[in-house]
């Protein structure tokens, strides 16, 4: 039996009255794409907090490789990578000056022009790109720099909160194959998302949440678009 | 490609926080700008202290050479190339043919100016703070008139010296430091958290309180780093001279009080980011607290002191003056009779001896200076007394603090004048009690008489300083910064989820 890279064991956040995560429990192995599933204020986005300890559990656990977030905060982080629903790196900057910057801040300073060029080429920035200021940097540019220093450090684990939303078709599925490269790598990646198919096409496994709770999980190889869509709708109409 | 992955280092993440503010659009053009206004004041500085400087020399220089004439002159040497022991000028030789004439006539050289200075030389420090020495004078003509003299002098308030005041470097430090270090760190976190960065930095291996300090840190380190080389003049131009020592000392001190001022700039930014709210937000806060500091505060305790201690102006000093000359000329007869039976050992000179009735007019002057000199002490002593309730609201003011240090450490804080009027007020007297004997008997000087002749001694006051008063200050400026630094700390600490 594999240890799971990223565990949620009861995890729970309430905000006075409001429960805005429910005793959540799922494990997600190396190599495995979890995809959450569910309407805004679902939960997905607390989940992904929690995991970054961004935000205290007020009872339950997130552990990463084993550790939790909470006790261990750094020591989670080095395995960590996040990639938000907007990446607004900084505009001033180019896109190589970014990848340097922030995969500097990671602790990998010693990466040379080299092999942050060879990062870039490796999420297809156009290499007109490159030594241009991300101000002037579509967002599926954007997202693929931010992918590039998710890729840079070599995460155990990826969160991700809703990447693909915002992204043209074509952007979106050059993403997706970014994506499942980091997973053949063997990095546990946990997919916030509305994107219905790109779960499907990505993901190991499926969990739809509503208010706070994973009200049900599926694997992704048994379920086809339609059924996955009705599945969805059932859960947001009960 | 071949990486490992760590957590940063302090000095790594001081070096990227700097690296990604030095890369920010603005920080060099502002770095830049300030610079620029740093190098305007400090020559605007060097200019008047070396003006002042020049002003003192040639006042000292003449009165050297009156005297060297004057004793030539009782010595039997005519020729004043000879007494001088170089060429001189046409202008030179008409002037030296006075002083032979006046080298042995009491009366005539005490009335005569520019034979004796009260003088304070300016400290090569002056470069960096010209303080209160466009309001106050740097040198006293010292005559048997001398209060009149000095109250109705016209260069105390002459363009050249106003234009001083107000354009130099500590002003700068004072003013626009905080402004600066304001503008570098008002969006330290918030702009972050607005442009969405903020939780991708964050779920890096780094402590947020220690990246909001590591940012802190060098944007205000930046802006102490720029100020700090312009003490560095001071010590130039004092290099070989006797006072190089004293002024590399204040020059050092200055240093370390823009740094811990600079730092108490930085504690505010760090307790305004702490508060968690947006850049505009931090920005009008951070204005807020430096509109108070530095001017609502001070400006608060000099109107207090001015009320406390109403200090007598210039016209009402004038005003007495003249009331004392119009009494002392309707009694100089009975002062003159009153002064010769006080004073038996003073030989009252015959008719002959004083065909012009000199005595009469020489007690009515001296009578009305020695009524005047009590008035200006007492002026004095409220503007110290003024000065100790601003010492006091150091304690309120960080920037009161420093600008008071500054002046002080530059010799030209109010405190100093005023030392320097006291004393040039003692040598006053010790002049008049010298000369009026003298000019009473009207008898002849000799050169038994020009070695016990007073001489103003304090000409290095400006380069002495006032340990008590820059250990408050260091004191003030050292609690406030650990006071506000303590509190910003923990509010920073508790807000560990910013992002």
């Amino acid at each position: 039996m594999s240890n799971p890279v990223l565990q949620a064991c009861d995890l729970t956040k309430a905000y006075g009255r409001f429960t805005a995560l429910d005793k959540l429990n799922i494990s997600i192995d190396a190599g495995q794409i979890f995809c959450l599933l569910g309407a805004n204020g679902a939960g997905k986005t607390t989940t992904i907090n929690l995991f970054l300890n961004f935000i205290s559990p007020t009872s339950g656990q997130a552990l990463v490789d084993g550790k939790d977030v909470k006790k261990h905060p750094l020591a989670t982080k080095t395995e960590l990578a996040y990639i938000p629903e907007t990446v607004n790196l900084y505009g001033h900057l180019t896109g190589l000056e970014n990848l340097q910057f922030f995969t500097a801040l990671a602790g990998l300073r010693e990466l040379s022009r080299n092999d942050l060029l060879e990062l870039l080429e490796r999420v297809h920035l156009p290499h007109a790109a490159i030594d241009r200021r991300m101000g002037a940097y579509s967002k599926g540019m954007r997202q693929k720099v931010a992918i590039a220093i998710a890729i840079a450090k070599q995460p155990k684990a990826l969160l991700l909160d809703e990447p693909t939303s915002g992204l043209d078709p074509s952007a979106a599925n050059e993403f997706s194959q970014l994506l499942e490269s980091l997973r053949d790598d063997g990095a546990a990646i946990l997919m916030a998302t509305h994107d219905l198919f790109r779960a499907k096409e990505v993901g190991t496994r499926l969990g739809i949440m509503r208010s706070g709770k994973l009200i049900d999980t599926v694997l992704a190889s048994e379920i086809d678009h339609q059924d996955l869509e009705q599945l969805y709708l059932q859960h947001m109409r009960s | 490609m071949a990486s490992s992955k760590s957590s940063l280092s302090s000095r790594s993440l001081l070096s990227l926080a700097f690296w990604g503010f030095w890369k920010s659009p603005g920080a060099r053009w502002l770095c830049l700008v300030f610079v620029a206004l740093l190098a305007i004041a400090s020559f605007s500085g060097y200019r008047t202290y070396q003006r002042r400087l020049s002003v003192i020399e040639q006042a000292a220089t003449l009165s050297q050479t009156n005297r060297t004439l004057q004793i030539a002159s009782l010595k039997g040497i005519e020729d004043p190339e000879v007494a001088l022991g170089r060429p001189v000028t046409k202008q030179e030789r008409g002037r030296a043919r006075i002083q032979r004439i006046i080298a042995t006539l009491p009366t005539s050289l005490a009335y005569s100016g520019g034979n004796f200075n009260a003088l304070l030389s300016p400290s090569p420090m002056m470069i960096l703070s010209s303080g209160a020495s466009d309001l106050w004078p740097d040198r006293f003509t010292i005559t048997a008139y001398s209060q009149r003299r000095n109250l109705q002098r016209e260069d105390i308030a002459s363009p050249w010296q106003l234009e001083a005041g107000v354009w130099d470097v500590t002003t700068l430090v004072v003013y626009l430091l905080p402004l600066v270090i304001v503008a570098f760190t008002y969006n330290v976190v918030a702009d972050d958290r607005e442009r969405g960065t903020l939780a991708i930095i964050l779920s890096n291996p780094i402590r947020l309180d220690h990246w909001v300090l590591a940012n802190l840190l060098v944007r205000s380190l930046t802006a102490i780093v720029l100020v700090l080389p312009f003490s560095l003049l001071p010590i130039i131009l004092a290099y070989g001279s006797d006072q190089f020592q004293t002024v590399a000392t204040s020059a050092s001190f200055w240093g370390l009080l823009v740094a811990v001022y600079g730092l108490f700039w930085m504690t505010v930014s760090l307790f305004v980011v702490g508060l968690g709210r947006s850049s505009l937000n931090n920005g009008i806060v951070l204005v807020v607290f430096w509109f108070a500091l530095v001017a609502v505060v001070p400006n608060g305790v000099a109107e207090f002191a001015q009320a406390r201690q109403p200090v007598l102006s210039q016209q009402e000093l004038i005003t007495s003056e003249r009331a004392f000359r119009e009494a002392a000329e309707r009694d100089g007869k009975e002062l003159k009779d009153r002064y010769y039976k006080q004073h038996p050992e003073v030989k009252r000179p015959s008719h002959e001896q004083d065909r012009y009735n000199q005595t009469h007019w020489d007690i009515v002057r001296l009578e009305t200076d020695r009524q005047t000199q009590p008035l200006i002490r007492k002026s004095l002593a409220q503007v110290e007394a003024r000065f100790g309730i601003h010492r006091w609201g150091m304690a309120g003011s960080p920037a009161l603090a420093c600008k008071l240090a500054f002046d002080d450490l530059s010799g030209t804080s109010v405190g100093q004048h005023v030392q320097f009027c006291l004393r040039a007020s003692e040598f006053d007297e010790d002049f008049k009690t010298f000369f009026q004997p003298r000019m009473m008997s009207r008898e002849e000087l000799t050169l038994e008489d020009y070695d016990q002749m007073p001489a103003f001694q304090h000409q290095t006051l400006a380069f002495e300083r006032d340990a008590s008063l820059q250990g408050t200050a260091l004191l003030v400026l050292l609690l406030w910064t650990l006071a506000v630094g303590a509190i910003g700390y923990r509010r920073i600490q508790h807000r560990s989820h910013m992002a």
